[in-house]
């Protein structure tokens, strides 16, 4: 039914699909627009060579909240005929959503990220569009890597502070899109990527009053905790977004301008890091440079990311640390972090001293009853298990493999050391190639002899 | 890693309040945990910075608060202490009993993440009950060895360790507590939270501060001995 173009690194990595497909539209309806020449209404910009006819099937965006601002720029993007349009939110329609979002009474109760999926696919049948129905921080490490930019259009300041973090990991462009109803602001914040961690964040900017939205603004329920996994995702306080609908238009239109600036190259304001405040109430649109903030609580520095040709659970530590060009490091200088999973050294139980338990636990996993006292409530000993692991505990276990250390069905790993935090990914589920990060074909020849040597 | 315990006894700044917590000089012995803890960190700058203040923060606490001992302290990756309160009332039930008995003291272990610095985290994520077996508390989970203390909805943004401890102590004694099960933050022991809805007289535990004077009570000796970590 997709007519799929080929979207580099799109494809999702050994360990289970994250992205779900958008429902696929009928017949009927991709008939309608068959053999339509996308590029029919798109403009020859002015000052500038670039076509957008030539770069638009290139591009691959992620739009983070599909709420009032989010589901049009979802729109706006799917006319345009990208390539690939990735949309995740954790939240359904409501009857108030008719107020200010662009759907039809019918769609009431619907899983908004799915909704603006299904949309996205109709109106252009050619665009591989995939949605995440849940909260941004469940999503794994690599979920945006081959993402070509991040629109941010949420109200929830937790899912912003950690769509910020994966851009700075990632080093992406980052558009954030929001209102002010009463003063009919909106506003559009466009942060450069590519920048290595040097370029500011969304938190850069963060006021004392936006600081106390986020810690007010969240809230976890404790009841039936199950408190061997990791509790991702919070569950916010609902603050509805008070504003005319045609307001939540302005800022994703201006939302779309500064992404499409950005990637296009077009303007003066295509290179460094910007915001956008158009008013409403003075008809005054203001352009204001944003800087980085040293004090940012968040991490600045972006990951190196590689691929790796084989499952990761088949690596030993060691050779990890080798592919992550960390090999000549300490070990006290050296942390392993492997998704989804803690490394418990100890386990806590009934028996002293408490016994060496040595292996990863999949988050939720259960230890069962332990086999010299018999305890039935066994647990990883919280104060001798990581989830950021380091390497000295792993010192009797560098070279045994991950799968035998308990690791099962491995995304992601983490290895970080003095030269910096490295991505190593799992094999993509399509033969795409490996990762085009810097340097990326220089990276693809030297994985492919080290394989040999390191595997096992 | 070896077990070094802080005492609060040998403190030259005995008149210090809470207040003045963050930047009281800390004594020989705790500047050189501190500084060969710090010396083995990893992370961002911004997180070490904070690693080390957290820290700092929870040795001083120690030198003005009789009842507490940091018996473990590990700031390689996430901070992770092991912290023993002396002379503290904890609620325990034990398996197929129906009422309570009192355990003197208790061992906590407390993880706080890197996550903490930049959003607020679930309340029952930093710290399990290591000692006494079988705590019996509406804000404690059962089923485990080492259950979670529940220190409210959220846990907010920044919320320093001490305050973890301080707010530790004040649970389990009962001084404060939520019973309500139809509390929007919710209770991690039902049975618990119906049991002392029947029995309020028998609360709170203690009335005594957590910085007051010990009574003269040897101290818990835990059966919690961990292994040294190099």
């Amino acid at each position: 039914m997709n007519e799929a173009t080929r979207v580099p690194e799109f494809e999702s990595s050994r360990g289970g699909a994250v992205w779900r497909d958008a429902p696929a539209p009928s017949e009927q309806i991709v008939d309608r627009t068959r053999g339509l020449d996308r590029s029919a209404r798109l403009p020859k910009l002015i000052d500038t060579s670039a076509r957008l006819g030539d770069i638009l099937p290139s591009l691959v965006i992620a739009v983070v909240g599909a709420g009032s601002i989010g589901m049009r720029v979802v729109d706006a993007l799917a006319r345009m005929g990208i390539a690939g349009i990735l949309i995740c939110d954790s939240r359904a329609t409501k009857r108030e959503s008719v107020l200010t979002h662009p759907i039809q009474p019918q769609d009431i109760g619907v899983s908004k990220a799915e909704l603006s999926a299904r949309r996205a696919q109709a109106i252009s049948p050619a665009t591989r569009v995939r949605f995440f129905d849940g909260a941004f921080e469940s999503l794994p490490y690599d979920a945006l890597i081959g993402v070509s930019l991040v629109v941010v259009a949420s109200d929830n300041l937790a899912a912003e502070v950690a769509v910020s973090q994966a851009c700075l990991h990632l080093d992406l462009p980052l558009i954030q899109a929001s209102v002010f109803g009463p003063a009919l602001v909106s506003q559009v914040r466009s942060l450069e990527g590519g920048l290595r961690g040097q370029g500011p964040c969304l938190v850069c900017g963060y006021s004392v009053a936006e600081f106390e939205a986020l810690d007010s603004g969240t809230r976890f329920s404790c009841e039936g905790a199950s408190l061997e996994k990791s509790a991702h995702a919070p569950d916010p306080a609902s603050v509805p977004t008070t504003s005319p609908p045609h307001l939540c238009s302005s800022a994703s239109d201006l939302a779309v301008s500064a992404l499409l600036k950005r990637l296009v190259g077009f303007g003066p304001s295509s290179k460094g890091s910007e915001i956008i405040d158009a008013c409403g109430f003075t008809s005054i649109t203001t352009r204001s440079p944003l800087g980085r903030d040293p004090l940012c609580p968040l991490d600045h520095a972006a990951w190196d990311v590689r691929s790796v040709a084989t499952p990761l659970e088949g690596f030993t530590p060691r050779s990890l640390f080798r592919i992550a060009s960390h090999e000549d490091c300490e070990l006290d200088a050296l942390s392993l972090q492997v998704e989804g999973h803690r490394f418990a050294v100890l386990m806590a139980c009934d028996c002293s001293p408490h016994p060496r338990l040595g292996r990863f636990l999949r988050d939720g996993e259960q230890l069962g009853p332990c086999a010299f006292c018999g305890g039935m409530h066994a647990a990883p000993h919280p104060m001798y298990s990581f989830r950021d692991v380091p390497c000295r505990a792993l010192e009797d276990d560098l070279d045994r493999t991950l799968s035998s250390l308990g690791v099962t069905s491995l995304r992601a790993v983490l290895v970080r050391g003095q030269r910096g935090t490295t991505l190593l990914r799992a094999p993509i589920s399509k033969t795409l190639g490996p990762v085009q990060c810097e340097g990326g074909a220089e990276v693809a020849s030297r994985h492919k002899s080290q394989q040999k040597d390191l595997r096992r | 890693m070896n077990s070094q315990s802080t005492s609060a006894s040998a403190s030259p700044d005995s008149a210090a309040s809470l207040s003045a917590i963050p930047t009281m000089l800390l004594t020989a012995n705790n500047q050189h945990i501190l500084d060969e803890r710090s010396d083995q960190m990893l992370g961002s700058p911004a997180w070490r910075g904070r690693k080390r203040a957290e820290a700092h923060g929870l040795l001083a606490l120690s030198q003005i608060a009789p009842r507490l001992r940091v018996r473990q302290l590990d700031m390689r990756t996430e901070l992770l202490t092991m912290v023993e309160l002396l002379d503290t009332p904890v609620a325990c039930m034990a398996p197929g009993a129906d009422d309570i008995h009192i355990e003197t003291g208790t061992l906590l272990a407390i993880v706080y993440p890197e996550d903490l610095i930049t959003r607020p985290i679930p309340g029952p994520q930093p710290i399990r009950i290591l000692e006494p077996r079988n705590p019996f508390h509406t804000n404690v989970s059962y089923g485990s060895r080492a259950p979670a203390l529940c220190l409210g909805a959220n846990i907010p943004r920044g919320f320093p360790l001490r305050e973890m401890v301080l707010s530790a102590y004040a649970a389990l004694t009962l001084q404060s507590i939520s019973l309500d099960v139809r509390d929007p933050a919710g209770i991690l022991n039902p049975q618990a939270a119906e049991w002392w809805q029947a029995n309020r007289d028998r609360m709170p535990l203690t009335r005594e501060s957590f910085l007051a004077s010990r009574s003269a009570t040897t101290p818990m000796t835990p059966t919690d001995t961990p292994e040294s970590l190099s």
